[in-house]
């Protein structure tokens, strides 16, 4: 598309004045044109007929500037175009008006193309031959043409609200013609319907970019905003791909989680039996005996086992190393409720080597009868829950991702005859009958 | 691979923090680090003043 394509003044117009207001109008489309306008005045003048009848007039009409000058040559498909008509078109949605601009494209042996374009938006059309067959999709019309099924998105009545340069039809402005739009992003099925006619004709989506490069225009496209009805999505190879990379690292994780239990010492280093209370009258807490925490600074894992029947108890910990003084307080309540033992785990963050001893102080909440437990030390075991949190936090991008395709194609349908406030229009007007 | 190379890299930090948590002993229990608890402790416990307070299910001492 960016290949150089030859000037409009290459090739040879015809010409003549217009009898409203004398200005030069050209006649780029040879005998197809039926109808031009004035690009001075407006006016709308009959191209077959020998004194170019004026069809319409306007005293005074807004001018809307084509984004895309008339005349101007671009390549697309490899054929050169040549813009030769331009309208603008509106339709109304709950009493919204809605316009976009249409180019005509003419070449004398591929005869004509649209570009249309809507909010930065733009669309290649071309006229389809064949009718398409109606194929409902999922409860809602739909069409199906050349093996693809294209799914209802809008329905209105689209009026010409402005119109410039040559036409092969007899363009009026204030024209009107039901139309009915159909997507399968990134094409879109359009029919319009006249009295006299019903013309498809189907449109595939351009980034404006593309149209720049093509046209070989200045500057820079409007940037599109909003997603369009055939606009094509980013997020469903996008989605796949992440998902994919996902359960890859998410093996990875389990690979690792195995790896790691496999390397872990676990290594039991102390394990003794209590009862609590140990005498009637003495104090609760005491201290084990001396015990070896060997190789580098990791965890210890502290097991309370319990024989607890429906009553809790609640231990106080101190684990000290012998030589430094340094401790490390924390609680555990261990209750039982129901079947099964009443016991518990805790695990000791970075404790240094060194030889230690435990304070232990329990107390049970029904301040009667008797506790018998069991503690059990471990050294160096890996704490299961960051297997978890690793996993929650390597499924939040493609979750992110999914949302991010949901709400695509949100704001796509929000547009249609089936968005939220369409829909609710809708039944407030059947609440009104 | 080479479409995601942020996710990838996010990923592979996400495994390493992983590794390297295990690697130094981490866990997501609370407890209070105390220094210079004295000696005293092993002949007399009850002596002792637990810094741990954060435990709901404490019911409230001897």
């Amino acid at each position: 598309m960016s290949e150089t394509v030859p000037p409009a003044t290459a090739a040879k117009v015809k010409g003549f004045n217009c009898p409203q207001c004398g200005a030069a109008v050209a006649l780029r489309g040879f005998e197809h044109t039926l109808t031009v306008v004035c690009v001075q005045c407006l006016s709308v003048l009959d191209a077959k007929d020998p004194n170019y009848q004026v069809l319409q007039t306007f005293q005074e009409r807004e001018r809307i500037r084509p984004l895309i000058p008339l005349g101007s040559r671009g390549k697309l498909h490899g054929t050169v175009y040549e813009v030769i008509g331009f309208q603008e078109r509106t339709i109304h949605v709950d009493g919204m008006p809605y316009s976009w601009h249409e180019y005509l494209l003419f070449n004398p042996f591929q005869g004509f193309r649209y570009l249309s374009q809507y909010h930065g938006h733009w669309n290649d059309i071309n006229t389809v031959r064949s009718v398409p067959e109606p194929a409902p999709t999922g409860g809602k019309p739909g069409v199906r043409l050349l093996g693809e099924t294209y799914r209802h998105f809008q329905s209105a009545t689209a009026e010409t609200t402005f119109v410039m340069g040559e036409f092969p039809w007899q363009v009026r402005v204030g024209d009107k013609a039901a139309v009915q739009d159909f997507i399968a992003p990134p094409r879109l099925l359009s029919a319009e319907t006249t009295e006299s006619e019903t013309v498809w004709s189907l449109g595939e989506y351009l980034s404006g970019a593309r149209v720049w490069d093509a046209f070989q225009l200045p500057e820079s496209p409007p940037p599109a905003t909003g997603v369009f009805a055939n606009q094509p999505s980013p997020y469903p190879g996008r989605l796949r791909r992440t998902w994919v990379m996902c359960l890859i690292l998410l093996g990875v994780l389990l690979n690792l989680a195995i790896l790691i239990s496999a390397l872990a010492g676990k290594e039991e280093v102390f394990r003794q039996s209590y009862r609590h209370p140990r005498e009637l009258g003495t104090e609760a807490a005491f201290v084990t005996s001396v015990f070896d925490l060997p190789g580098r600074p990791s965890s210890v894992e502290l097991s309370i086992d319990t024989d607890l029947r429906n009553d809790s108890a609640y231990f106080s910990f101190a684990l000290i190393n012998e030589a430094t003084g340094q401790a490390w307080d924390f609680g555990r309540q261990v209750t039982h409720s129901g079947g099964g033992k009443a016991r518990d785990r805790a695990l000791v963050p970075t404790v240094p080597p060194g030889r230690y001893y435990l304070r232990v102080e329990p107390e049970l909440l029904s301040r009667s009868g008797f506790l018998n437990y069991e503690l059990l030390l471990r050294r160096d075991v890996p704490a299961a829950a960051f297997y978890w949190i690793a996993a929650l936090l390597l499924v939040v991008p493609p979750v992110f991702v999914g949302i991010g395709a949901v709400s695509f194609e949100k704001s796509r349908w929000q547009e249609s005859d089936y968005g939220e406030s369409s829909a609710a229009s809708e039944d407030e007007e059947e609440d009104e009958e | 691979m080479r479409q995601h190379p942020f996710y990838l890299t996010y990923g592979l930090i996400v495994l390493s923090l992983v590794g390297l948590a295990q690697y130094r002993g981490w866990s997501l229990l609370s407890v209070n680090e105390v220094k210079n608890v004295p000696r005293t402790v092993r002949d007399n416990p009850g002596a002792y003043r637990s810094h741990y307070r954060g435990f709901p299910g404490y019911f409230g001492g001897k």
